[in-house]
């Protein structure tokens, strides 16, 4: 048996109403006597008379009773399973995708005229029409399985929100289908979204479409990178499309860290596109979040890509030591270095307690008395003589073997550097915590050894630079640039750019704030922030990231010319007719209305005409 | 209080009937002043009653002188005396008595008890007797002293226009003990009212006999009480003690309640032919005149 209108059972609840009703109606009218000597002799002359009289009110309660429970069994509408042919199923796309921000002329967003039109779609769930839901933002998701029940629906419509990602609506055509494949009777799509698919559909398939504003401005590329060059200063870059059909003028101001430092006046031709690429005119101090924000003025129809995030990579100034008798290459390339304060001592000055106080330590041509690398704390590099060096040597090695991916020699190139000698490097087990790989190899034979355990690393280069051509090369103040500051613990300067609704692996340990900042917070707070391997930003801001207490901030933006190209598609709000499952034969609930009523002339002539004594 | 108004309760219809009455005491009992009444006690008057012979301390003048001539012997003659009675009126004035089926405009219990209590002090005042009346209900609560002649007629009547406002229930055996300790003659008493007293009648009217009353019984009843028709669920609040009492009543019931007050009133009757009292039983829908002129005579008050 199936109960069309299950919310019936609420009706259960005044049960106690018609118990209390009955009492009430057994109020009795109030006669004045002379005296009650002989009514009390009459009343009571025999207990027959009171076991009637019990018996009467009893019965005609549980009369009562058993005619509203009847006519609560009504008001459920009880049907036999086997009148119900193939119940009606309908999946609601709801698209959440950046795009259903945009808002028409009343300043209404398409989202939630869509979240209305699917509110009623949704008052017709019930046992004859079954409801599935389909979220679209980056992917699609079933938000709520087939549910006859209206309230599961209308919980996850209450919480659904339009996400700043982009999407394909394909994919979540292609669920909708595969939900419909094992559903029997009637199936149909109700798509919610700004334009009708392009593609054809298995299913009926009922496209609701939502106009906005034609006008957009979107902010499509903003990003920095160090230079090369200078790693203290960056370059940005900026694009911005006029998605319109009327040019615009329009300015962009550059904010960094909630401060306004500059402002850039556009002229954007219909469809047009402004491309720029210039300098950072800042540099991020030490208590710098370095957030790089780029806002449109523009009153368009999506906001959401009016404002852009990037970040500037935040300045760390490393103590770097060298050991050495004289170097003057090593030297020159440290002094050049704005990032890297460097000192110099005799090796016959050094001591381990010297070293502790600085980020790296370099040993050029020397390895301390007693050097035990797994008792010694601080980061270290060895030139030539190293730990891990072995008597033979290699004559003019060439080098075969560069690991781009590796910190230490990240954009160093090294072809055809000559090299005169170099001493062999036995790689230790990776033991003990200790990871350690070779990034540059001749060979079989490595010419530099990295290991890390934790926050300690150390690296071995095989060779004297000054046998090699190698100080004369480009590429050598890079190597000595990321080996050092690899060693000093300084993560990778250029930050990956992350777009709304893609997944970014984090590191083990790492935790990145749940709700992004999208205005410099006075209090300097920070959001609050959850462990998780896995990162997949819906919203648009800046993301707070703490990894082994190095922090640092993602940017996450929308960047789809698709999400801000808002087509002015015409309006289709109008309710569809859905299909509903049909029923043959006669519902129970008139039968229960009958023998509720026919109970209740019983009750009547029960109570009415006496007919119990 | 629901009553008849009192005007139309002694109207000039009734106060003629009244002249064609005489009640009939079948006691004599003793006077202190000439009445109406013949009494065994020898006398002073007129009437010969007797001989005797002389005693001494007789009075000479009542010597049967002719007598002594014919008999030579002494005889004195004996006269009735003539007596005024004592006539008292028990009227029960208790909260049933003042009850009457809703809706009812015509005289209740108390007024028919009262009207009959008026006709019975005319005659007794036009028979020179002394007459004196109580309200009772739990004890006596008010009463009219006595009264003789038939000019004090009017105060009887304005004693009885004027009830007390009591509600109090019956207690028929206080009010006959205050009545008899405030008696200082005995005579005639009628008990008048419905006897619906939960501690019985039984020792009262004993009480009155102890004390040389001649006892009469005049029980006043509604007819609704004797044959209700109320049916269904009922909640019965009692005139007396205002106590409710939740009775379904059927048919069956009702029949039963009539054949509990029958029973109720025959023992009345029964225990008053017993203790040699007249007993007369009314309704209050009867004609005032079929009252007095059949209930009473068949009750062997009037004649």
């Amino acid at each position: 048996m199936t109960f069309l209108s299950p919310w019936a059972v609420w009706a259960l609840a005044g049960l106690p109403v018609i118990v209390a009703l009955y009492f009430l109606r057994l109020r009795r009218r109030a006669v004045k006597v002379s005296t009650h000597m002989f009514w009390e002799r009459a009343a009571n002359k025999t207990s027959r008379h009171a076991f009637f009289q019990r018996l009467r009110h009893l019965l005609s309660l549980l009369l009562h009773v058993a005619i509203f429970l009847l006519l609560a069994g009504a008001l459920a509408k009880p049907v036999m399973d086997r009148l119900i042919h193939d119940g009606a199923s309908v999946v609601i796309i709801l698209d959440c995708r950046a795009r259903m921000q945009a808002k028409d002329e009343s300043g209404v967003s398409r989202f939630d005229r869509a979240v209305q039109t699917a509110r009623a779609y949704v008052a017709e769930a019930g046992d004859r029409r079954q409801f599935a839901m389909i979220k679209v933002d980056a992917s699609p998701s079933v938000a709520v399985p087939f549910t006859a029940d209206e309230r599961p629906l209308l919980d996850s419509l209450l919480n659904a929100r339009a996400t700043d990602a982009a999407g394909e609506m394909t994919a979540a055509l292609n669920l909708a289908n595969t939900l419909l494949e094992a559903r029997k009777g009637d199936r149909r799509i109700v798509l919610l979204s700004d334009s009708a698919p392009s593609e054809e559909s298995r299913h009926s398939l009922t496209a609701h479409t939502f106009s906005a504003v034609g006008n957009n401005i979107a902010i499509t590329r903003f990003a920095t990178r160090p230079l090369p060059a200078n790693p203290q200063t960056s370059e940005v870059l900026l694009e911005v499309r006029n998605f319109g059909s009327a040019p615009v003028k329009t300015s962009v101001e550059i904010s960094f860290d909630g401060r306004p430092i500059d402002i850039k006046a556009l002229t954007l031709e219909a469809g047009g596109r402004h491309f720029s690429v210039f300098p950072a005119l800042v540099k991020p101090g030490l208590a710098s979040r370095g957030w790089l924000t780029a806002r449109i003025e523009a009153d368009d129809s999506l906001a959401v890509d009016n404002l852009a995030f990037a970040t500037l990579p935040s300045a760390r100034s490393r103590r770097v030591l060298l050991v050495s008798k004289g170097s003057f290459f090593l030297e020159r390339i440290l002094e050049a270095d704005p990032s890297v304060k460097f000192e110099m001592l005799a090796p016959e000055a050094y001591s381990s307690a010297i070293g502790a106080k600085f980020s790296a330590v370099i040993f050029d041509q020397f390895v301390p008395e007693g050097f035990d690398l797994t008792k010694s704390e601080g980061n270290f590099l060895f030139i030539k003589a190293t730990p891990f060096s072995s008597a033979a040597v290699v004559e003019q090695p060439l080098v075969t073997d560069v690991d781009s991916a590796h910190p230490a020699t990240r954009n160093v190139s090294l072809r055809n550097v000559s090299i005169l000698r170099s001493s062999t490097l036995a790689v230790p087990p990776s033991t003990e915590g200790w990871r350690f790989s070779s990034p540059l190899r001749s060979f079989e034979n490595a010419l530099l050894v990295t290991g890390q355990r934790n926050a300690q690393r150390v690296a071995a280069l095989a060779f004297d630079v000054a046998e090699s051509d190698l100080p004369l090369r480009v590429a050598f103040p890079l190597l000595i640039s990321n080996t050092v500051h690899w060693l000093a613990g300084d993560e990778p300067e250029t930050l990956p750019a992350v777009i709304a609704g893609q997944t970014t692996n984090l590191p083990d340990g790492a935790k990145v704030s749940v709700e992004p900042m999208t205005a410099w917070p006075r209090d300097g707070s920070v959001n609050p922030a959850v462990a998780g391997e896995a990162f997949r930003p819906m919203r648009n801001g800046f993301y707070h990231v703490s990894e082994g207490g190095v922090s640092r901030w993602l940017a996450v933006n929308t960047f789809s010319e698709s999400e801000s190209e808002s087509k002015t598609t015409a309006a289709s709000p109008e309710i569809a007719s859905l299909p509903s499952a049909a029923l043959t034969g006669w519902p129970l609930w008139q039968w229960l209305a009958l023998a509720g009523f026919v109970l209740l002339l019983g009750e009547w002539w029960m109570h009415h005409r006496r007919r119990t004594e | 209080m629901a009553s008849v108004h009192d005007d139309r309760l002694f109207d000039s219809a009734f106060l003629a009937k009244l002249e064609q009455l005489h009640l009939l005491a079948r006691r004599l009992f003793r006077g202190e002043q000439r009445a109406e009444r013949r009494s065994r006690q020898l006398g002073s008057s007129l009437e010969f009653a007797d001989y005797r012979e002389y005693a001494e301390g007789d009075e000479m003048r009542a010597i049967d002188w002719p007598a002594y001539a014919r008999l030579e012997r002494l005889f004195v003659k004996l006269y009735e005396q003539e007596q005024d009675l004592a006539v008292s009126f028990l009227v029960d004035a208790s909260a049933s008595m003042h009850w009457r089926p809703e809706g009812a405009q015509r005289a209740g219990k108390f007024d028919a008890a009262r009207r009959i209590t008026a006709a019975l002090a005319y005659i007794a005042l036009a028979n020179l007797d002394r007459v004196s009346i109580h309200f009772f209900a739990d004890t006596v609560v008010s009463e009219l002293g006595v009264m003789r002649g038939k000019a004090q007629f009017h105060e009887v009547l304005d004693f009885l226009r004027q009830p007390p406002a009591s509600t109090k229930p019956t207690n028929l055996r206080t009010s006959v003990r205050a009545f008899v300790q405030r008696s200082k003659r005995s005579g005639i008493v009628f008990v008048l009212g419905d006897f619906f007293d939960p501690a019985g009648y039984e020792e009262a009217l004993a009480m009155l006999q102890h004390a040389q009353f001649d006892v009469h019984v005049i029980q006043v009843l509604e007819p609704a009480e004797l044959s209700p028709v109320e049916t269904g669920d009922l909640r019965l609040v009692e005139s007396e003690s205002g106590a409710s009492l939740e009775v379904t009543a059927n048919e069956a019931v009702l029949d039963r309640y009539r054949a509990e007050i029958a029973a109720y009133n025959a023992g009345l009757k029964a225990f008053c032919r017993r203790r040699a009292i007249s007993h007369a039983s009314t309704t209050c829908d009867l004609p005032f005149e079929d009252v007095v002129l059949k209930n009473l005579r068949d009750g062997m008050i009037l004649r």
